[in-house]
């Protein structure tokens, strides 16, 4: 009975309150976020910037990406602590000192709108067994800067299993890998020569996979794109940064909070690790 | 085209009276000479004492010559019409009617036609009887009948058939119903059989413009005839706009608290409920899955469908096992007269029917559809496709600078559904029907990487498949025992299944030397097995009772999970669970047949839980004047198997089904409360209801709240309870009858959440659409049925961002994310629509074209945010993109029948 009683009186609510048009968000102040990869034997860089805040997507002034200038970020390791200087456009930077050690934690800090901006990561081991099967790959040189219509005669290079550079590594620990290709040429060629044409993007110098937790990859030659020497490095990860690559949603449909571990703040504070060899493409 | 519909005239006049003429004397000799025709049906009424009925305008003094040579009397006067503007038919009865060829007829018209002259033999006798289409055969369920004199009326069950209890003599009339039929009247005669007494009703309008007479009574959208129920026939769908499929569903949609605010889905929200809400029974088993094409589409051809009942809240105790509402769908047995075809083609899909007899006893149907990858059918496929970026970075190929090296390639899409029944009427009394049902979508987005340069075969492939659907099959015995007692008895089986295959795939060595194929991204499958057994049984034991109980158990065996990159298994369910049900319920007249009141409870036992759930629940009818009357329902409902809306993906079969654990998953319940009345004057209908729902255990599921990084997914950390309530008022005006007919509805409703995990404060359901205003107006002139309807809706709720940043990778790509705002406290602009649709009957089918949101209103499905760079500045923007559902888009549609 008692709910009748209640439905008549909602009934008389949604009646006489009808145009309630609940209004959305509080836009506080937009978010710090933070980017940096701690890597044994290199300097510690971080990029400090602002979300953008949803506001008004129309305003030209506050729908920018902005960095944060001249915050107080402290970075602490496990046997030092320095402050980080700022070298302009939000990026910040440790003292060629401050080394960073495997297996060890380290955290950062900042306050910034009266909130305390904090993270910690732990630096993983690097790659044991990193390994390549060749170090030359063979790419036949396609040029269809002349048309490009009498192609399709002989098939250059192949592309079966066996010609893939096969990367191996240790992993009994199931963890974290990445592999990037990165072309170190200071001129790279490109295997497929383009008519000439100012508006072409060139292709870019590094691709990538996914995170794995594998202990080996299959590199096929199709996916380079330029000639000459290639930086083969593999990232051991820490699982942060592996949520990166989930689907975040970028519609109303699909929103969610997206993954970090920055207390007050977005985006990434995360050690790696990594090895490199060294791959050269050739024509063949 | 004239000399055709003569032709066809003509020869239902020889199958009629060749089926009719035993009924009449036979005249040995008698010979006519030019002689009026009043003097000719004089003579035959006087000398044979055979009745005649003369149409009004026909020519009494037109001549004929005849002579009668032992000969009967119905196929003499048939010829000896001959060559004179008119013909004759002669009825069950022995009633020869003449009337002009050029009138309009209903053949039917004369079965039952006249008042008996005779003295009444029986009073207040049981009638038991079976209300059929008059062309096909085919049962008429749920169709009505009324003693004319006594106001006393009963409904016929899903086989047509019907008890009188108490018919006060043997001449009395009754009045049938059945919507989209014509209503007829019929008068009883002594010596008729009374305990299978078959009743044929006309279609109203449509296929044989010839036999149908105009100005004749019939509704296209019947409601109140109980609390909150509607009743469309899919023979009256047709006639209105659609967007490529003529569809049960979105009809449906049309009405008042049934919403219409998701434009892209065909899907049932009523009174605020969510399609999962709605209890789906075709042909006694249930269907989990409803739809085709994302969503757009309901999962059901409309041409094997005979009738199709929606209660959209406080439904009797006989129905189970759902929260919010319950539609009850019934497959047409088969034309028991002939074997007859028919077939659509549009630019969505094309289906083919085929039913007729299998003997005396048995009838057959079987229908098929087909989707085909014509343009219409890509542009819904394209505008509801999962987004091609949803698995970016695809491996190697996917980032990097190669990415113009690949070409993309849609396989394939589509979706197929098969209906089938056969029926077994051994004898009056029984009725067996087998029926089945399959429909599946298959979508194939995946992507073949390949190098434009000679027919090299490397590359990778990228599988983004899905396939979705059910099966289901029911075998039924239906036996009506006496004229008191019937039951309808069903074993039935229904599956849903759904996989779902994204990945990207590779060759992997395990550290123990094993190698193993191992796929990067997500493959997803649920798969759902019913097997139920149900009996309903009904008595007519007491006069002004209606005695309904019955049994359900069912055996739900539900199965989970999702993973990811083959590692992370990121949930596996599995749940099995025996559900006991049993009700009792009485329908009573009081007061003079006043007041109809059926109080009932339904008991359940939850294996999941091991506990016992109630659901007491009580409707009312107050008839207080014969215009005027009040209702009001309130009950207990519960649903132990729920679908959860997943909202990390943004498209594709977003919904799975779980089972209640009563830990994480606890049983979903809801308490229904109805009131309103109706007013009922001439043509017009006047139906106004206001309602509340309250919900408890209201499962939402998200990734939104994700809490371990890296880790894998526990239930009790993506699925979260809260409760929801909804209120609203349904209002209905609708003009029944005539030649233009429609409605226009309007709800006003509130529908709020409260999950705590999303939010401390009470939210607005995703479905929360303040004011909904419906228009439906269908005119019928001549060969040609216009129709139009028009959706105005309040803005639904969404979830917005605070704010937009990206993110640089290890290997210098960047991505974007999004920070999301309080759960659903924006809105989208409010949307409206206006549908048309021009059809044109000829004998053997129809054309039909429709144009869907006619001024190409852009309404704004959601809405999408990205960063942006600007080349020159470099600076980063966030930008924000509307979604829009289908602007603009015409259709055509051939019917055939045969």
């Amino acid at each position: 009975m008692k709910n009748i009683h209640l439905f008549l009186i909602l009934l008389v609510i949604s009646l006489s309150s009808c145009a309630d048009l609940e209004n959305g968000f509080v836009d506080n102040n937009p978010k710090p976020v933070v980017e940096a990869y701690l890597s044994p034997g290199t300097i510690v860089r971080m990029r400090v910037y602002k979300e953008i805040p949803y506001a008004d997507v129309t305003s030209a002034t506050t729908n920018k990406e902005m960095p944060i200038e001249n915050l107080k970020i402290t970075l602490k390791g496990p046997e030092s602590s320095v402050q980080l200087t700022y070298k302009g456009e939000g990026l910040y930077q440790a003292p060629a000192t401050f080394s960073i050690g495997v297996g060890k934690e380290y955290s950062m800090k900042f306050d910034y709108n009266g909130m305390a901006v904090s993270a910690t990561t732990v630096i993983p081991a690097k790659p044991i067994n990193y390994k390549a099967d060749k170090d030359l790959i063979t790419r036949q040189a396609i040029d269809i800067s002349l048309g490009g219509g009498g192609l399709g005669g002989r098939p250059g290079g192949n592309f079966n299993e066996q010609s893939s550079l096969n990367l191996t590594w240790t992993n009994p620990n199931s963890d974290y890998f990445i592999s990037v290709i990165e072309n170190m040429e200071s001129n790279p060629v490109e295997i497929v020569k383009f008519p000439v044409d100012p508006t072409r993007v060139r292709p870019d110098i590094r691709f990538r996979n996914e995170p794995i937790q594998g202990n080996t990859v299959a590199i096929r030659p199709q996916n380079f794109q330029y000639f000459g020497y290639h930086r083969v490095i593999l990232f051991k990860l820490n699982p942060d940064y592996v949520a990166l690559y989930k689907r975040n949603g970028n519609t109303t449909q699909n929103i969610s909070t997206p993954p970090t571990t920055i207390t007050n703040g977005l985006g990434i504070f995360t050690g790696v690790n990594s090895d490199t060899l060294k791959v050269r493409v050739i024509p063949e | 085209m004239i000399k055709f519909k003569l032709c066809l005239l003509f020869f239902l006049f020889v199958y009629q009276v060749q089926g009719q003429v035993e009924n009449t004397p036979i005249i040995k000799d008698e010979y006519f000479n030019f002689v009026n025709l009043s003097k000719f049906c004089e003579k035959l009424q006087t000398k044979y004492g055979i009745q005649i009925d003369v149409a009004k305008d026909v020519p009494m003094d037109e001549k004929i010559s005849y002579w009668f040579n032992n000969i009967s009397a119905a196929k003499g006067v048939q010829l000896a019409l001959k060559g004179t503007p008119m013909v004759s038919y002669t009825d069950d009865l022995g009633v020869i009617h003449i009337l002009l060829k050029s009138a309009k007829l209903n053949l039917n018209e004369f079965k039952f036609a006249k008042q008996s002259t005779k003295q009444p033999e029986k009073k207040n006798f049981k009638l038991n009887g079976r209300i059929l289409d008059a062309v096909s055969g085919e049962p008429l369920p749920f169709s009505s009948v009324q003693i004319l004199s006594s106001q006393l009326g009963a409904q016929a069950n899903v086989d047509g058939q019907f008890t009188l209890l108490k018919v006060p003599s043997d001449t009395s009339s009754l009045l049938v119903k059945y919507l989209g039929y014509k209503t007829k009247t019929v008068y009883l005669t002594p010596g008729l059989d009374f305990n299978d007494f078959v009743i044929e009703l006309d279609v109203a309008f449509g296929e044989l413009d010839e036999v149908v007479v105009m100005g004749e009574k019939t509704e296209v959208m019947k409601a109140n005839e109980e609390i909150g129920m509607y009743k469309i026939t899919p023979r009256n769908i047709a006639k209105l706009p659609n967007v490529g499929e003529k569809d049960i569903f979105r009809a449906f949609q049309l009405l008042p608290g049934i919403s219409a605010a998701n434009q892209n889905s065909s899907g049932l929200y009523v009174r605020g409920g969510t399609p999962d809400q709605n209890l789906v029974i075709y042909d006694g088993f249930t269907v989990y899955y409803v739809d085709h094409l994302y969503g757009f589409f309901s999962a059901f051809n409309s041409n094997p469908i005979k009738d199709v009942q929606l209660f959209k809240g406080g439904f009797e105790s006989k129905f189970g096992g759902r929260i919010s509402s319950v539609m009850e769908i019934t497959s047409k047995n088969g034309n028991s007269r002939k074997l007859s075809y028919s077939g659509d083609l549009s630019a969505m899909s094309a289906n083919v029917m085929a039913e007729g007899p299998l003997g005396k006893k048995f009838t057959f149907l079987v229908a098929g559809r087909r989707s085909w990858a014509g343009p219409l059918y890509n542009k819904i496929a394209d505008a509801l496709k999962p987004s091609a970026q949803s698995n970016a970075p695809g491996g190697f190929g996917g980032g990097g600078g190669n990415r113009r090296f690949q070409s993309s390639t849609v396989a394939s899409s589509y979706f197929y559904d098969l209906n089938a029944k056969v029926n077994f009427t051994p004898n009056a009394k029984d009725v067996y029907a087998f029926s089945f049902y399959m429909g599946n979508d298959n979508m194939d987005n995946s992507q073949n990487v390949t190098l434009p340069f000679g027919n090299r075969t490397g590359g990778l492939s990228n599988s983004d498949l899905s396939e979705w659907g059910n099966i289901g099959s029911s075998l039924k015995w239906s036996r009506n025992w006496n004229t008191k007692w019937y039951s309808n008895t069903l074993i039935s089986y229904s599956n849903f299944h759904s996989n779902r295959d994204n990945t990207n795939q590779a060759n992997f060595n395990r550290t123990n030397g094993t190698s193993q194929s191992v796929r990067f991204g997500s493959l997803e499958n649920n798969d759902l097995k019913d097997f139920s057994f149900k009996s309903d049984i009904e008595g007519h034991v007491l006069t002004n009772h209606i005695l309904g109980f019955g049994f359900q158990a069912s055996y739900l065996n539900i199965t989970y999970n999702y993973s990811q990159n083959d590692t992370l298994k990121i949930i596996d369910k599995v749940n099995k669970s025996l559900i006991v049900s049993a009700y009792l319920q009485d329908k009573m007249r009081l007061f003079n047949q006043k007041l109809e009141i059926t109080p009932g409870l339904r008991v359940n036992y939850f294996g999941g839980t091991s506990q016992m759930y109630l659901e007491p629940r009580l409707s009312s009818q107050l008839y207080i004047s014969k215009q005027f009357k009040l209702k009001g329902a309130v009950g207990q409902y519960v649903q132990f198997a729920k679908q959860v809306e997943r909202e990390d993906i943004l498209s594709g079969s977003r919904n799975f089904w779980v089972l209640a654990d009563g830990k994480d998953l606890p049983v979903t319940t809801s308490f229904h409360a109805i009131f309103g009345g109706s007013y009922e004057k001439g043509d017009y209908l006047f139906d106004v209801e206001a309602y509340y729902k309250d919900i408890q255990n209201d499962t939402r599921y998200t990734l939104r709240f994700a809490p371990k990084i890296g880790a894998g997914l526990i239930a009790s950390e993506t699925f979260f309870n809260g409760t929801g309530t909804v209120h609203g008022i349904d209002f209905l005006l609708q003009k029944k009858f005539g030649n233009m007919t429609g409605w226009f509805g309007y709800t006003i409703a509130k529908s709020d959440k409260f999950i705590p995990m999303f939010s401390p404060n009470p939210f607005p359901s995703n479905f929360d659409v303040r004011h909904e205003f419906k228009w439906v107006g269908m005119y019928k002139y001549k060969r040609w049925d216009l129709s139009s309807t028009f959706l105005y809706a309040t803005g639904k709720p969404y979830t917005s961002i605070i704010g937009g940043y990206s993110v640089t990778l290890l290997d210098g790509s960047v991505r974007d994310y999004t920070e999301p705002s309080s759960t659903n406290g924006n809105r989208f602009p409010a949307q409206h629509r206006l549908d048309v649709a021009a059809t044109y009957n000829f004998i053997a089918g129809s054309l039909t074209l429709s144009i869907y949101n006619v001024y190409n209103r852009k309404n704004v499905w959601y809405k999408k945010f990205q960063t942006v760079v600007d080349p020159d500045t470099k600076d980063r923007y966030l930008s924000e993109t509307d979604v829009n559902y289908l602007g603009f888009t015409p259709n055509l549609t051939l019917s055939i029948h045969f």
